[in-house]
């Protein structure tokens, strides 16, 4: 039987948790920050506050949800291999997932394509899909490469330790605007604005 | 050349016979309705400029059907709208006043209090006042008004929305229309698609948001205009709604009166 307590300490889920927060908290503040005055022509200050409020609130929620599914994949992981191990395993590889999530995200914000060449490139080839499943291969590998690498390299490992812990406290300040984002939206909800 | 009634004319009479009482009975039903005050019904168009359509000269034909309304309407070449956007400008029509009377100048804000009773709902109070928008601020104009409103229709009921949309507007009802916008904005940085602020669960948004458009696929190949945004809506299926409401609304009626009628002490 499966016992939580017997792979994680609370302070590892507290550091996965912060790790697994962090690119969702950037990304929406980001996204935020850049729409706000466009929301706020339209609206009002506060209005598109409160918008960005509610986005921080989701991203606290999926962040939760994201870590559950964390939490969950690193039962898979032996027990022999130790618990740092396992949190920077699952750190790094929800860091690279975010990552990844990120890159094809901004294709469709940045209004990316492919160029003509690589549509003519891809005709001619005459299996696109086989290039398009290469490309989601490779995806796979970046988003895995990494956390295996950290099995075999010590140095990885003390070197990803570091930078979580440097992540781990920026994530706490973002954590701080969470409750701001909490409480505007309470307060809205309440006062029917 | 025989000029009797013959069987075959019998058969083809008793056929008809039932349709036909039917049909009287239907012709007197809807006598009876025209007879009646006639129905009005208001549609308001937000932010669609007469620059263009085809109505007003624009080069393209982008407006057939209302060119063809247009035909046997009263057109105004000279209307300006009360203000330039929502609140403001919906207010405007609903009580005939200027913005700086009813002071719903605001995004999303509410008329001073003297116009809550004076509103174009309030002139029709002996009809049957329906009043329906899929746009939120147009809602809260209703809300005002909602005492003379006899049926205020869910924004949601004719919203293209996913089951995730309303998800969240039922969890925030206080504060629908911001939510919303935070849930699916579609938060674009250079001309491009895009989703809202979310990593993960905008996929889910947009997963679901295709779910409820390819249902649509057939009647628009290239997409419904409104797609991507949180007030998809069209405008034919709320038409046909509000028409089959309409006619159930009155045979629930003529239904009621016949009950009444029925039910009365006979007076000698």
């Amino acid at each position: 039987m499966y016992k939580l307590s017997n792979y994680y300490k609370t302070q590892d889920v507290w550091t996965l948790f912060l790790i697994s927060a962090l690119p969702l908290h950037v990304w929406t503040l980001l996204l935020g920050f850049q729409d706000i005055s466009w929301l706020t022509e339209r609206t009002n200050f506060f209005d598109a506050l409160s918008v960005i409020s509610y986005g921080l609130v989701f991203a606290l929620f999926e962040s939760l949800l994201l870590l559950v599914v964390v939490l969950l994949l690193g039962l898979l992981i032996s027990k022999k291999w130790g618990r740092s191990l396992r949190v920077g395993m699952l750190g790094m590889m929800v860091t690279c997932l975010s990552l990844i999530s990120m890159v094809s995200q901004l294709y469709y914000l940045m209004g990316w394509s492919f160029s003509d060449r690589i549509i003519e490139f891809l005709i001619q080839t005459n299996h696109p899909l086989w290039w398009v499943y290469g490309v989601s291969l490779a995806a796979i590998f970046v988003w895995f490469a990494p956390s295996v690498y950290i099995l075999f390299s010590k140095k990885l490992l003390s070197v990803w330790d570091a930078i979580a812990d440097r992540l781990s406290l920026l994530m706490v300040m973002y954590l701080l605007f969470d409750i701001f984002a909490v409480c505007i939206v309470i307060y809205r909800n309440i006062s029917g604005a | 050349m025989s000029s009797g009634f013959n069987r075959r004319d019998f058969l083809k009479f008793s056929v008809m016979f039932p349709a036909g009482v039917a049909a009287s009975n239907l012709a007197k039903f809807f006598r009876v309705r025209q007879s009646d005050k006639k129905n009005v019904i208001i549609i308001v168009f937000d932010a669609f400029t007469a620059h263009n359509m085809s109505l007003y000269g624009y080069a393209r034909e982008t407006t057939p059907n209302i060119s063809k309304l247009a035909d046997r309407a009263i057109v105004y070449h000279n209307h300006y709208a009360g203000s330039n956007f929502t609140s403001p400008g919906t207010a405007s029509l609903l009580t005939g006043t200027l913005p700086w009377t009813h002071r719903a100048m605001q995004p999303n804000s509410r008329v001073v209090e003297k116009y809550f009773d004076k509103s174009i709902f309030n002139v029709f109070n002996d009809f049957h006042r329906m009043a329906y928008s899929h746009n939120e601020w147009a809602n809260t104009h209703f809300e005002t008004f909602e005492k003379d409103i006899d049926e205020w229709i869910p924004r949601l009921q004719l919203c293209n929305q996913s089951l995730s949309d309303s998800l969240i507007e039922n969890l925030f009802g206080n504060d629908r229309d911001i939510s919303s916008v935070a849930w699916v904005r579609n938060a674009e940085i250079s001309g491009g698609g895009g989703y809202a602020y979310s990593l993960y669960l905008s996929r889910i948004i947009s997963y679901f948001e295709e779910k409820v458009y390819a249902k649509y696929l057939s009647r628009f190949p290239k997409g419904i205009p409104t797609s991507g945004t949180d007030n998809g809506f069209l405008l034919e299926d709320a038409i046909d709604w509000i028409g089959e409401r309409l006619i159930s609304y009155h045979l629930n009626k003529s239904w009621e009166e016949q009950q009444i009628i029925e039910n009365a002490p006979e007076q000698r």
